[in-house]
């Protein structure tokens, strides 16, 4: 564990506004550079924690993630609807329910 | 009377004067090799070197960069490095001599698919002695695209001989990104004068 920009974003800090973040790639991991944010900085450990928090929240949304790479462009979904619209036919309905279903909420 | 007519060094011809010249001609090779050496160097008003003495080009290997932070980017790999001056295990790079010098840093990382991605960007930068000298906001992540994306950023430097330049980048597009290391990511420089 480190301390990292997504553990200080979880407790409501941005970074380049409130803080900047520095790694040197020395193997010593990321350090806080700069404190501008007026609140407190917080410890490490609350740091540490928000990104344990951060991390599983990302990983809830693996699926949202798939979804969006799946699914057909705009354009393509529109001409799937206009065509489903002329024929009768539920193209788009299958695609996006294909998509959910290959990648199903956790 | 073997003298040739030559405008430039490469006009010089090596086997003048011969043996059997006059010793009274020698004045006149010593202007024309005078003559020469003005017009091949019209500017030399100081020490000169025909070659780069000093530079190095480095890659990266494949790796990530963290969101919402300043990194420096580990090129690891020196592709050459004339006079040792690269350290490629701080991805430092410090001329021994001082003069001006020409660095060049570009990343590529691959944007992955995130609705939080929109507007988000990817700089390059250079830091002298620690502090951030040179950064640009080239690359901006785009919406849900698999693609690629590339940042760079030059500077043509005065360095004083203890001076040290490294490559460092930042991105926030909401998560960590993969770099492409090979020929997409370097990070050179090379004396100019």
């Amino acid at each position: 564990m480190a301390i990292t920009a997504n553990g200080l974003q979880q407790l409501g800090f941005e970074p380049r506004v409130d803080f900047d973040l520095r790694n040197n790639n020395d193997g010593q991991g990321a350090f806080i550079e700069r404190w501008m944010s007026a609140q407190p900085q917080p410890s490490v450990a609350d740091i540490e924690a928000a990104d344990a928090v951060w991390v599983a929240n990302w990983n809830s949304q693996e699926y949202a993630r798939n979804r969006m790479q799946a699914y057909a462009s705009i354009g393509d979904q529109l001409d799937m609807q206009y065509w489903d619209s002329v024929n009768d036919t539920t193209t788009w309905k299958d695609h996006v329910a294909s998509v959910k279903a290959q990648f199903p909420k956790g | 009377m073997a003298l040739e007519n030559a405008a430039f060094v490469d006009g010089l011809v090596i086997t003048n004067p011969t043996g059997s010249d006059s010793i009274s001609q020698g004045d006149d090779h010593i202007r024309l090799i005078k003559k020469v050496l003005k017009a091949t160097f019209p500017d030399a008003d100081a020490a000169q070197s025909l070659f780069p003495p000093s530079g190095f080009c480095a890659s990266l290997t494949a790796g990530s960069l963290a969101n919402g932070s300043t990194d420096k980017m580990p090129f690891g790999t020196e592709d050459f490095d004339i006079k040792g001056e690269y350290d490629n295990s701080t991805y430092r790079f410090t001329p021994t001599v001082a003069g001006k010098y020409y660095i060049y840093h570009s990343l590529t990382v691959v944007s992955p698919y995130s609705v939080s991605q929109f507007g988000k960007v990817l700089q390059t930068m250079i830091k002298k002695n620690g502090a951030e000298f040179k950064t640009l906001a080239l690359a901006i992540f785009p919406y849900n695209a698999n693609n690629e994306l590339g940042s760079s950023v030059s500077a043509f430097v005065e360095s004083n001989g203890t001076d040290y330049w490294e490559p460092f980048a930042y991105q926030n597009s909401g998560s960590s990104v993969t770099t492409v290391g090979g020929v997409t990511s370097n990070f050179m420089a090379f004396r100019v004068a």
